[in-house]
């Protein structure tokens, strides 16, 4: 009865590590908002940890900037998780957020014949 | 939210659940469906977990403990325009009409009040609500002296918003 109990938990309560994303190209781009309170802004601080290494990219963006993309997965499979964290004039950091996990996941398929009309013939 | 918060406290004491797992969990269950924000715990981040919110000039203040340590000691401080009222208080889960309380105006800042919510001791959680009009200030902490001293405090400026992958 406890484990299933802790078997429903799991399951209902959130988190940000079930969720994910495919990324068809493997260049990485993510976006985000400015804080909706507190001190005024003044840089963000952000990091990526790729195939469970952390910190494999880090870097700083001005206020101003809402977007990240200079980071490419090269091999299908690799996955990513951003985090980010703002930072105010005076030098008070937030709280970091993070990212679902994208994964490198392009489609594959086979698409219909074109530039062929099979009713009239050649 | 305090009974999940109370299940999860005692399912990771009887071991079923690592304290990160647990972690994890509590931090999904106080950011969500509601606007409550993590507040930063010193030193030891790992045993106690904290969250605020505002919501209509109201503050809404969870302490809980995630180890089978008891809280001592513990008074919350703010620092507001308008002096505030009492809403409402659960200590482990039990209502308490009414928490011991200091406060002055302009001991600290000139033109602020000064008040310190007196918990004293708890066992697993503390839920403090109360209200002051064009309630603005980020100055909330809160500090316990036992069984470790342990302070909180709220981020005064807030997370980066609506994070996406874009493709």
């Amino acid at each position: 009865m406890r484990k299933l109990l802790l078997l429903f938990l799991i399951i209902v309560l959130p988190s940000a590590a079930m969720a994910q994303f495919n990324d068809h190209d493997g260049q990485l781009e993510v976006t985000w908002s400015p804080p909706d309170f507190g001190n005024p802004l003044d840089h963000y601080i952000w990091t990526y940890e790729i195939n469970e290494v952390a910190d494999s990219v880090t870097g700083q963006s001005p206020g101003e900037d809402t977007l990240e993309n200079s980071v490419t997965l090269t091999t299908i499979g690799d996955w990513a998780i951003f985090y980010i964290r703002a930072v105010s004039i005076v030098n008070d950091t937030s709280i970091v957020v993070l990212t679902d996990t994208a994964y490198y996941n392009p489609e594959t398929g086979i698409g219909p014949p074109v530039g062929v009309n099979w009713i009239q013939g050649p | 939210m305090d009974i999940i918060l109370n299940m999860l406290a005692k399912i990771y004491r009887r071991g079923y659940i690592s304290r990160l797992s647990l972690s994890l969990m509590i931090a999904g269950s106080l950011s969500s469906p509601s606007s409550a924000e993590d507040g930063r715990v010193h030193p030891d981040t790992a045993r106690v977990s904290f969250s605020w919110q505002v919501i209509s000039d109201t503050v809404i203040i969870t302490i809980q403990s995630l180890s089978e340590d008891s809280l001592m000691n513990l008074f919350i401080s703010d620092f507001t325009d308008s002096e505030p009222v009492f809403v409402e208080c659960r200590i482990d889960g039990e209502p308490v009409d009414s928490l011991p309380t200091e406060r002055e105006f302009g001991s600290v800042y000139p033109d602020k009040y000064t008040t310190r919510w007196i918990a004293g001791d708890f066992y697993q959680n503390l839920y403090l609500k109360y209200y002051s009009s064009s309630y603005n200030g980020y100055y909330l902490s809160w500090s316990a002296g036992h069984p470790y001293p342990v302070f909180g405090m709220i981020s005064v400026i807030g997370p980066p918003g609506t994070t996406a992958w874009q493709e």
